[in-house]
């Protein structure tokens, strides 16, 4: 059976198993940084599945990075970075729970909408997350490079996401408000 | 050849205090970087900054902002005079807080 | 001193001033390593240590050490590579040295193709070479270009004025990368590697001596065809600055350089050439001061035939210059980059040409005048306004004048840039509206004289509402700019199948928004015709004397200065009026075409995701988010919406006579559109003096063209398409029609983007949604 956990910031082990997994998929590498970033900043964003009866079931098999954090000072924005299931656990749905264990966090978290790139290509990814309700708000240019176009992907969750940012009050000015 | 400890006063000086400071750190094919500590983890992979490379072959260049994982270090450096100033820094502050 | 010891002191005296030149020795360096480990091994594993006030979203672009992809440093050069000499006298004999510059000028310059129209990185392609680094570096010391001293002039001179040739190309590249009016990295990558790119040349007349030199030198060769035809090549690509440095419209070495790369481009025997070993190599990363990662080397292909296309897009920017009327300028750009994404440079040289520096509009028009001569060509026409003062007028011209630039500038950006250029001008144009209506409303209000306010009387016996110019103007080129944003985002593939009801209504809404606002003023254009026209019958009218001679003057004057270009605006104005209806019919043919699927169950205009994130009417707003602070016109709320959709959604009772119904709606609308769509076609065709429509399209005659057949061609597609799907699902509803049939937003071959298909695929012809990464 796979579970589903956050990440532990003190098991280095599952640090380093997230970064194989993440870097076995990229052709745009990320150095260990990238992942310092995510992953220290917002551990309570990083999910991970394992494989309770598999060999190794301390080492995740799977795992979804994100962030949030205010945008522009008006809205509460999380942010999908990564997404990695090792290939022989791939077609279940791991993904998928992944993704909507890491949303339902960031929702909770008073997240205004998610965003993620993806590449243009990339079909499967967005199958995954237009079948939870994202839509394209944007096409970027050879975003990844000679990889080709991407689509920003949006998923409102409140209507603050609605709202240009421009006339949306910039709560900055108010500490009552959480700010990252 | 650069001192060791034995020699050198670290008094009162932990990690944090190291933060901004010029580190030289010596890599294989005797490559070494000269960059502004930025940040380091519970592994010691180090996030320098204003990174100056001296290759095995002695060419030299600016390559900015760059990640050093542990496994790659040989040796981690610190010119004795900046340590002075660390030494002296964190005297004066502990003889203030007390 | 014998040699070794010799050796043995430049080495101390290299390290003299320590490893870094910082006056830090070895010995003044403390190994702190231990003390590192210990410290660490005690911390807690999260622990990250740093500045407070540092983001450690900085570090993510870092390089790492020995990581493949992001140490430059680990790059593995060839033993040829690393030691090339480029003052080597390559060759045996004077055949082998000439086929080795021809082999080297020929990569280079197809190494230039490969970095502006392949997108590529500076570094893997021009700078791939290693005689480009040398002598920018060794010239850059001296303030002045340098040569090689290989002993022939082959490479002494002809090589070096070819290196020299791509390299000044390259630094007018620069300068458009500069100007700002394309995306770094994006649009084009300079990424210089810190060199001077001949910053102490003066212009291109040394370059292009040194050139004309070598062309001399080289026909004392035999076989040197092929090589005075690459340098002649790179003349032409330094001479394209003149474009810019004058303005100048000679396209004689544009033609040139087309023709020598024409003949290039059949020389099968460049295939062939070799290039001394390590010449082109990745080694320059790994040298030169580098803070990106490492990229593989791009090998060119045989890519003459980019620089056609090159010299071709730019003679066609340069054409705008014949543009008599301010229309021929916006159609100009309306259409050269539309259909298909021109080449970058002149995608960059297009705004730059036509707004110079100097603050001049193609060195003819002053900002005001050029934004006036636009408002001129639409509604201010015999408008009291137009004998308004400069005083008054300039502040609103110059206001206006920016948000027009705007969209000039946009309409050369690339095909993603271009959507989101609309995103940001709709806030500028609405702003610009409700800045100028109030001005206008103040400048009328205090003119004391009623019959001084233009007014339109739309149907008779109707009240009268006010013309209002300017703001029309504004309004018309907003509303048209709402219209171009959401029809773009079919053709980026942006809005997902059940988006299409709401995108297409909303078009086809803000089409007749649009229609409305241009029959308003074509109806005050055509009053103007007729006062011009009653004034002659006054005349015949009147007896002869003082008063019929000034009657006869003001006719006389009338005609000689007003009706050509109230006759030419009423019929630009009709052009629109046509396109607004092209674009309402092929919107609500859409429209009754989603209706249909839907009443089959095979669609909806719902989200088909199944979880409670969030709910169609978020997804509404957030589609609809770059309209929301628009005041007019005005964005429909959620509810209102999804009211309009049952409509178009035929239903029990008499399911077939209203399915029927609809389908004859939808056919009815692409008859019209497609007549519609014809007679545009005919007038462009046939030029603006036609009598009937003026299109403004004699400078993209064929662009027009290539995009009206292309609406012509969805026409057609939407319409057999629309059949087949009524012979596929018949006029009998079931539930199993959902598991046999999904619905797709196509593109049809030689049809418009902007208008896909929606189309019925059989599920088992697409992949399983199951199959995640």
């Amino acid at each position: 059976m796979i579970i589903y956990k956050p990440l532990d910031l003190e098991n280095l082990s599952q640090f380093k198993q997230i970064k194989k997994l993440i870097d076995a998929d990229l052709s745009e590498p990320y150095s260990i940084y990238v992942y310092r970033y995510f992953l220290n900043r917002w551990p309570e964003l990083a999910y991970l599945a394992f494989d309770q009866d598999g060999n190794e079931p301390e080492i995740p098999i799977g795992c979804v990075v994100c962030k949030s954090e205010s945008h522009r000072g008006r809205r509460m924005r999380g942010y999908i970075g990564m997404l990695a299931v090792e290939s022989g656990y791939r077609g279940q749905g791991i993904a998928k729970t992944l993704v909507t264990k890491s949303i339902e966090k960031m929702a909770k978290d008073g997240c205004d909408e998610i965003m993620l790139e993806t590449e243009v290509e990339n079909q499967i990814a967005l199958n995954l997350y237009e079948n939870m309700g994202f839509i394209r708000m944007k096409r970027m240019f050879r975003y990844y490079l000679n990889e080709g176009d991407a689509y920003k992907l949006i998923l409102p969750l409140t209507e603050k996401s609605c709202i240009r940012t421009t006339f949306l009050q910039d709560f900055t000015f108010d500490p009552n408000l959480i700010i990252n | 050849m650069s001192k060791d400890l034995s020699q050198v006063s670290m008094e009162g000086l932990k990690l944090p205090d190291f933060v901004g400071c010029t580190l030289y750190v010596n890599l294989h094919n005797n490559r070494i970087l000269k960059g502004s500590l930025m940040a380091l983890d519970a592994q010691l992979n180090l996030l320098l900054d204003h990174v100056q490379e001296r290759a095995g072959d002695g060419n030299r260049r600016t390559l900015g902002l760059v990640s050093v994982p542990r496994k790659t270090i040989q040796a981690i450096k610190v010119p004795q005079a900046e340590l002075n100033q660390l030494v002296q820094f964190k005297r004066n502050l502990l003889k203030n807080v007390v | 001193m014998d040699l070794e010891g010799k050796l043995k002191n430049l080495d101390l005296e290299f390290n003299r001033d320590g490893l870094f030149q910082d006056g830090i020795m070895e010995e003044d360096l403390v190994d702190v390593t231990q003390f590192f480990d210990d410290s660490a091994s005690s911390l807690q594993t999260k622990t990250i240590i740093k500045e407070p006030n540092f983001n450690l979203f900085e570090g993510t672009h870092s390089l790492e050490v020995e990581n493949k992809k992001l140490d430059s440093t680990s790059i593995q050069l060839t033993p040829a590579e690393a030691n090339f000499e480029c003052n080597a006298l390559y060759g045996s004999d004077e055949k082998h040295q000439l086929s080795y510059v021809v082999g080297i000028l020929d990569r280079l310059v197809r190494s230039v193709v490969c970095w502006l129209n392949d997108y590529q990185t500076l570094p893997t392609t021009v700078l791939s070479c290693r005689y480009v680094e040398h002598l920018l570096l060794e010239s850059e010391k001296k303030g002045q270009l340098v040569f090689l001293h290989t002993g022939h002039p082959l490479f002494d001179q002809i090589l070096c004025s070819g290196i020299y040739g791509v390299c000044y190309f390259a630094r007018f590249v620069q300068r458009l990368l500069k100007a700002g009016v394309i995306f770094e990295e994006e649009d084009l990558n300079f990424n210089g590697m810190g060199l001077n790119f001949l910053s102490y040349v003066e212009d291109g007349n040394s370059i292009l001596s040194l050139l004309q030199e070598s062309i001399r030198i080289a026909s004392l060769c035999s076989d040197s065809e092929v090589l005075i035809h690459i340098l002649k090549l790179l003349i032409h690509l330094v001479s394209i600055e003149k474009c810019l440095d004058e303005f100048s419209t000679d396209v004689s070495h544009l033609n040139a350089l087309i023709e020598e790369a024409t003949y290039l481009s059949q020389q099968p025997q460049l295939s062939n050439l070799e290039i001394p070993a390590g010449s082109f190599s990745i080694g320059i990363q790994r040298r030169l001061s580098n803070q990106f990662p490492p990229k593989s080397l791009i090998i060119p292909p045989r890519n003459y035939e980019g620089f056609i296309v090159m010299a071709q897009d730019l003679k066609k920017v340069l054409q705008v210059d014949n543009a008599n009327t301010m229309m021929e300028i916006m159609q100009f750009a309306n259409f050269f980059n539309k259909f298909e994404q021109r080449h970058v440079l002149a995608r960059a040289l297009f705004p730059l040409f036509l707004i110079r520096d100097n603050r001049t509009i193609l060195g003819r028009y002053t900002l005001s005048e050029f934004t006036h001569g636009h408002l001129l060509e639409f509604s201010l026409m015999c408008t009291m306004e137009v004998d308004f003062p400069p005083e008054i007028t300039e502040q609103p011209l110059m206001e206006a004048a920016n948000v027009l630039f705007e969209w000039y500038q946009n309409t050369s950006q690339n095909t993603s840039r271009y959507r989101q250029g609309y995103n940001r001008q709709l806030l500028l144009w609405d702003s610009l509206q409700a800045q100028i209506e109030a001005m206008e409303v103040e400048w009328l209000s205090k003119d004391s004289d009623a019959a001084a306010i233009d007014y339109v009387e739309m149907k008779e016996g109707e009240e009268p509402t006010p013309l209002l110019p300017y703001t029309s103007w504004v309004y018309a080129m907003k509303v048209r700019a709402m219209i171009e944003f959401i029809l773009k985002g079919f053709d980026l593939q942006v809005y997902k199948p059940f988006e299409t009801y709401t995108m297409y209504w909303y078009t086809y809404y803000l089409a007749h928004q649009w229609e409305i606002c241009l029959k308003k003023v074509q109806k005050f254009v055509d009053s103007k015709i007729n006062a011009i026209h009653g004034l002659n019958k006054k005349v015949k009218k009147s007896k002869s004397g003082e008063k019929r001679e000034l009657l006869k003057a003001q006719y006389r004057f009338a005609m000689d200065n007003h009706m050509g270009q109230l006759q030419v605006n009423k019929r630009f104005l009709q052009y629109l009026i046509v396109e607004s209806s092209i674009f309402k019919s092929l919107s609500i043919a859409q429209v009754f075409q989603f209706g249909i699927l839907t009443s089959y169950g095979l669609i909806d205009n719902k989200s088909p995701a199944k979880n409670n994130f969030t709910t169609n009417e978020l997804l509404y707003n957030l589609r609809m988010k770059p309209f929301c602070s628009i005041g007019v016109p005005e964005l429909l709320p959620y509810e209102l919406m999804e009211s309009t959709f049952k409509e178009f959604v035929p239903d029990e009772p008499m399911f077939t006579i209203k399915l029927n119904k609809a389908m004859e709606c939808l056919h009815k609308e692409l008859n019209e559109s497609k007549l519609n769509v014809e007679h545009i076609l005919k007038c462009i065709q046939g030029g603006d003096n036609n009598g009937v429509l003026v299109t403004a399209t004699r400078l993209v005659k064929s662009e027009a063209t290539k995009f009206y057949e292309g609406v012509k061609t969805s026409i057609e597609t939407l319409e057999t398409n629309s059949k087949k799907i009524q012979s596929t699902l018949g006029s009998k509803r079931s539930p199993s029609l959902r598991e046999k049939y999904a619905v797709q937003l196509q593109f049809c071959e030689g049809g418009s983007s902007f208008f896909p298909v929606l189309s019925l695929t059989s599920h088992t012809s697409k992949k399983s949604h199951i199959n995640q990464k």
